[in-house]
């Protein structure tokens, strides 16, 4: 045998490595990119998920990029955009914990998080405020569905509690608003959560999200008013009972558990029967907002039997 | 010469509380009023029509603990019309924004009568109205200057109104105007006893002298 013929003994040492190393190399040439959960921007676009109403344009990036409810930072909308400024964020270093009920309890980076669940895809939602404004805009991210399948949650959980940033150095406005149960949390039912409408979102318009939408990841739930959709996501947890979410505990007469989009269910303040869609205009278009933000079809089930306007 | 004076004092001080208004108009001409400019003046007016009350509501209980004002602000006790009138504008463009957020929609209007803060709001601005259209030498002449005082002693009535419309917006700045108005109650009910008990010593004083 001549000497050449033996198996040199690096390779000999690393030849699982390299089977390993092949095989994903010939997966790869099989499967599209998605496959293997693309993570970066732009990501594909999911057209089932296109304009939701050909009546509708997509909201412009710097009105929604502009006009942002986070009160960890500002009571102003408008001003949240400079008041972020300060906050000295790195998307690599933020963890997010999975808690409670739920096999894979671990802290995951974001990008960890984005892998786990298959990769990120575009989708355009509507989004309605609780104080009868909305836009349209295109989110990126990935449906909270999958990323659950993969956590694995025990039988028992029922509920999926989500938590944003305590830190007061980041949020410079908590202490001036001392009668808030900071942090922020919201909460949805694990059915909710497994809707295939519910969206963990890491970008928007096709870039990663500002610091003032939620950077880096926040929840999107289309069919309820925005303030579910919880911003700088540190923890999600699974649960038993119900949580207790920031502004059903401040304000329990005005904010519910579901917040469901309902124009039949008034605000104690003001009719949600219609909304004006924002553009920077004294007078912007208006329409008569849809019950569950015209994502009939798709969440209805969910509240078989329910009473909504008890449960708003 | 000390005419002259004061009312040059006067024109700058009006000038000065014109200043928010005129950079609102700034705003609005430079584009940087924001996503949602109805509200976003709306929430402006409203800030702005209450500091101007609370101010004169302040001169009147300086005057009731017969504060000595200094000569060089003097002038300002006969600004107190103007400054009324002037926060009654601001509370016309408040509802007006208020109906321009709410697209004029039937709603907008309904909402006035059955919204338990908009019927707080309502309410003061109606008496404010009322105070702002007497607020001349007209007016005064014409109802007496004791009738005209009495009158005007409705803006106690509006502001317990527009204190209820403010405090039970839950999404407000609760710290900013929860103190404001707490500090003009509390200094109102302290002003009513000073009131009173100066009252009783006058008429002790008065009762002695007649023994
Ligand atoms: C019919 C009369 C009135 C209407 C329709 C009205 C309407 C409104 C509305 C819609 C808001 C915003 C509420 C929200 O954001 O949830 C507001 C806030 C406010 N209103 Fe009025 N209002 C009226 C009378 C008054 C009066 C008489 C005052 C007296 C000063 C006043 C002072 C304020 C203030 C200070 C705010 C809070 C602004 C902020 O959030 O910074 N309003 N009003």
């Amino acid at each position: 045998m001549m000497k050449e013929q033996i198996t040199p003994e690096f390779l000999f040492l690393h030849r699982r490595e390299l089977i390993q190393k092949g095989f994903l190399l010939g997966m790869a040439s099989v499967f599209p990119k998605w496959a293997f959960g693309a993570t970066s921007f732009p990501a594909k676009k999911n057209e089932k998920y296109g304009l939701p109403d050909k009546d509708l344009v997509l909201t412009k990036e710097d009105v929604a990029t502009s006009y942002n409810n986070f009160y960890e930072f500002s009571l102003e909308k408008g001003e949240v955009k400079t008041k972020v400024e300060k906050w000295n964020f790195n998307s690599k270093d933020w963890k997010i914990e999975i808690s409670g009920l739920v096999e894979k309890k671990k802290s995951y980076s974001v990008e960890e998080l984005c892998e786990l669940a298959g990769g990120i895809e575009e989708r355009i939602y509507r989004f309605r405020c609780v104080e009868a404004w909305s836009m349209v805009v295109p989110w990126t991210g990935f449906p909270l569905a999958r990323l659950i399948e993969k956590l694995k949650p025990k039988s028992s959980a029922k509920f999926v509690k989500f938590q944003s940033f305590s830190d007061q150095k980041i949020g410079s406005n908590m202490s001036e608003l001392p009668q808030y149960p900071w942090p922020y949390t919201e909460g949805l039912t694990l059915a909710e959560a497994m809707n295939p409408l519910t969206l963990i979102a890491t970008g928007m318009y096709g870039k990663t999200l500002p610091k003032q939408n939620g950077a880096p990841l926040r929840l999107v739930t289309p069919w309820k008013y925005g303030f579910k959709s919880i911003k700088s996501i540190v923890k999600i947890e699974f649960t038993d009972v119900q949580p207790k979410t920031l502004w059903s505990s401040l304000a329990p007469a005005e904010y519910g558990f579901y917040a469901n989009v309902n124009p039949q269910v008034d605000h104690p303040r003001w009719s949600q029967a219609t909304e004006r869609i924002l553009d920077s205009s004294f007078f912007p278009k208006r329409k008569p907002t849809l019950m569950f933000n015209g994502y009939e079809k798709e969440v209805a089930d969910l509240y078989k039997g329910l009473d909504l306007a008890k449960n708003y | 010469m000390s005419l002259k004076i004061r009312n040059l004092k006067s024109s700058l001080f009006r000038i000065l509380l014109l200043v928010p208004a005129g950079y609102w108009v700034y705003l609005i001409g430079s584009g940087s009023i924001g996503v949602d400019p109805a509200k976003t003046l709306n929430h402006k007016t409203g800030e702005i029509a209450l500091y101007y009350i609370l101010f004169n509501l302040l001169l009147g209980i300086l005057i009731s603990f017969s504060f000595r004002f200094p000569v060089f602000l003097r002038f300002l006790l006969m600004q107190r019309r103007f400054v009324g009138v002037l926060s009654f504008v601001f509370l016309i463009f408040h509802i007006f924004l208020y109906l321009t957020m709410e697209g004029f929609e039937t709603k907008a209007w309904t909402q006035l009568v059955t919204k338990t803060y908009l019927i707080f709001g309502l309410g003061a601005w109606i008496i404010l109205f009322a105070l702002a259209v007497t607020s001349n030498d007209f007016s005064v002449r014409r109802l007496g200057v004791k009738r005209w005082k009495r009158f005007h002693r409705l803006v106690y009535i509006a502001s317990a109104l527009f204190t209820a419309h403010i405090l039970s917006i839950e999404k407000t700045d609760l710290i900013k105007y929860g103190s404001l108005l707490l500090s003009l109650w509390g200094l109102q009910i302290i002003r009513v006893l000073w009131v009173w008990r100066k009252k009783r010593i006058t008429r002790k004083v008065i009762n002695a002298k007649q023994v």
